[in-house]
């Protein structure tokens, strides 16, 4: 939230307008967060004088549809083009994550997509997953380069954006009342996912008081607990110091090749 | 079957009732004391709100104390709330208590939840019964709630403010244990001659400040430091929209009582044009409420990380601009002490007092994580 406030007062001198979403949900009977929610007011309060523009999306409607554009944007041009305009979008977000699904980071995929190429990191052995929030995880400046310093010490690691939105579905039946959210849906599904796919150990990023999270993140605790499956939770802020995650998620790798250790013995 | 319940402000005094007179036992939580407070915080994860930690600790006095079931409520999101029951469950198992959930889930969710709390519920008694016993807590709670809004106007103006509060005290006593429907009005007349004879001789009238914000941090008096009773010995008259009953009419019986959403729609409409969950906007409305009202000031109290507050506080800074209202806001959690809220309580009702006595007065605007 405060990152795209700081986007915000960044763009503000640059431009006539600001779009800025107001996500409410994406899946059918699913939320976003309450903040998100309320996103362009709190922008709004922000910014100060900067003419905003909302993206709309309400309640199970589609972002991809024209009715959500903002008036101002539409009315220039006609609705066939608008139409064509927005599908292009959607089959480019589509094979996006495509490629997310093949394991690559969204930076690399924005490259692949782009026309550039990619070389494979090739496959090594030993696995640790990373759940959180895609603004947590993607983001180097948020995480402090998190994925990596994995990649340096020679993990490979799997984020949620690797799993097809079926596989993850399919997880969350084992819930007594289904998530609300689908953010932590995702999360939760993919924790699951991890479990079967027997990695070391996982990591979890999450953004401090966020709300959702913190009874997500004690279900997951819970779950890792009855399968003895290390994980490291990790809460992120603007306060939060390189040096400090750097010391604990080396521990943790430590605790993690101790563990192999012992069991190879 | 023993039942236990959350607290939350007066709920106690219709929810005891219904549970007795539906033929099982309610098994009250001990009111939220020190221990709730710490047993709470030991074992909910951090990051949760308050409400969810003193909920906890309240069930686990309550089972302590034998209860075999908790009724809880639930909800669809995106406030945590709806979430609330799933994750106490594995918590409280994880301690090693044995008891039933019985949910109460609204209607735009799964049936099967609400359908096995009902059956389970109704099983001692006939349905005839179930409805008058029904009506009962319905109108229990009307009068509870009304008598307490006597009280927040009366204290401020009575001679002697502890016996005002006593009165109320002996009034709740009594509707706690009355079982015929209706004597209930006799009490709450009963109390309304005590407070007039109480009363002072009218001086100048006492400022009016609004209390808004997350409804059970709002309503819990043990949690939110007996705000009210603390404004109203100031000589403050604190007013409030927001009750058990008003939330039952808004939330449960909308379909019945369809002016409140309307106000609430029409009165964030220029601040907040959207739903944000939980009472966000309900909180925007109020404000902009006491805004047009021209009440003295408004008091704006939410838990820590309680999402849609979060949102609502960052749109006070206009309402307050448009209004030209003082407005205090209060994030309370485990930590927070009562001499920290007093002093900001204490300044708050000062700047009020000079901005009345000064004419035109300067924006005032507070806000801060008690520690």
């Amino acid at each position: 939230m405060k990152v795209f406030i700081g986007h915000c007062l960044a763009l503000r001198g640059q431009c006539d307008f600001l779009l800025v979403p107001r996500l409410v949900s994406i899946n059918k009977k699913d939320y976003i967060c309450p903040k998100f929610m309320g996103l362009p007011e709190m922008t709004k309060q922000a910014v100060g004088k900067q003419p905003l523009l909302i993206w709309r999306s309400e309640k199970n409607c589609a972002l991809g549809s024209p009715q959500a554009l903002p008036v101002v944007l539409r009315q220039e041009f006609p609705a066939r083009r608008i139409k064509k305009g927005l599908q292009k979008a959607e089959a480019a977000f589509r094979s996006y994550h495509r490629l997310l699904q093949q394991g690559l980071f969204p930076e690399e995929a924005e490259t692949v997509l782009f026309g550039g190429t990619h070389h494979d990191r090739g496959e090594a052995g030993r696995r640790i997953g990373l759940i959180g929030h895609p603004y947590c995880l993607y983001d180097p400046l948020v995480n402090l380069g998190t994925i990596d310093l994995l990649h340096r010490y020679g993990f490979k690691v799997v984020a949620p954006e690797f799993f097809r939105p079926r596989q993850i579905e399919s997880e969350l039946q084992i819930l007594a009342k289904p998530l609300f959210w689908t953010l932590s849906q995702r999360i939760f599904g993919t924790f699951r996912l991890l479990c079967k796919q027997q990695v070391e150990g996982i990591i979890y990023l999450s953004a401090f008081a966020c709300g959702p999270e913190a009874l997500i993140g004690e279900l997951v605790k819970k779950e890792a607990k009855a399968i003895g499956l290390p994980l490291l939770q990790l809460d992120l802020d603007e306060h939060s110091g390189e040096a400090g995650l750097v010391t604990r998620i080396e521990a943790f790798i430590d605790l993690l090749q101790r563990k192999r250790r012992l069991s190879c013995v | 079957m023993r039942l236990t319940f959350p607290h939350m402000g007066l709920l106690s005094i219709p929810v005891e009732t219904l549970l007795n007179g539906l033929g099982h036992q309610a098994v009250p939580a001990p009111p939220t004391n020190k221990r709730t407070f710490e047993l709470g915080a030991k074992y909910s994860p951090e990051g949760a709100c308050l409400p969810f930690k003193i909920n906890l600790g309240n069930f686990i006095e309550a089972l302590e104390q034998g209860a075999e079931g908790i009724l809880m409520g639930g909800g669809l999101g995106p406030c945590r709330f709806g979430y609330y029951a799933q994750i106490q469950q594995r918590i409280l198992a994880d301690l090693g208590y044995k008891f039933e959930m019985l949910l109460i889930e609204p209607l735009g969710g799964k049936r099967e939840e609400l359908y096995r709390t009902l059956r389970v519920l109704l099983q001692k008694v006939s349905l005839y019964q179930a409805a008058a016993v029904l009506r009962l807590a319905w109108q229990k709670i009307r009068w509870v709630d009304q008598g307490n809004a006597l009280l927040r106007f009366a204290l401020p103006r009575s001679k002697d403010r502890v016996k005002a509060q006593r009165s109320y005290e002996h009034f709740l006593a009594a509707m706690r244990h009355e079982k015929e429907l209706e004597k209930l009005g006799g009490h709450y007349r009963q109390l309304e001659k005590e407070l007039r004879e109480n009363r002072r001789p009218a001086a100048e009238p006492p400022l009016r400040v609004k209390i808004i914000g997350e409804i059970y941090m709002v309503l819990e008096p043990r949690v939110n430091f007996h705000l009210e009773m603390l404004l109203g010995e100031m000589g403050i008259e604190v007013v409030r929209a927001m009750s058990i009953s008003q939330w039952s009419e808004e939330h449960l019986l909308g379909f019945l009582y369809p002016h409140h959403r309307r106000r609430t729609e029409l009165l964030s409409e220029p601040f907040l044009p959207a739903f944000v969950g939980g009472h966000g906007r309900e909180t925007i409305a109020e404000m902009v409420d006491a805004g047009v009202n021209r009440l003295d000031g408004v008091i704006q109290v939410l838990p820590f990380t309680c999402m849609p507050e979060i949102v609502a506080q960052s749109i006070t800074p206009a309402v307050s601009a448009a209004y030209q209202l003082p407005i205090l806001t209060l994030v309370l959690d485990e930590h927070s002490a009562e001499a920290g809220v007093m002093t900001r309580l204490e300044a708050f009702v000062d700047l009020l007092r000079r901005k009345r006595a000064g004419g035109k007065g300067a924006k005032v605007l507070s806000s801060g994580v008690l520690g």
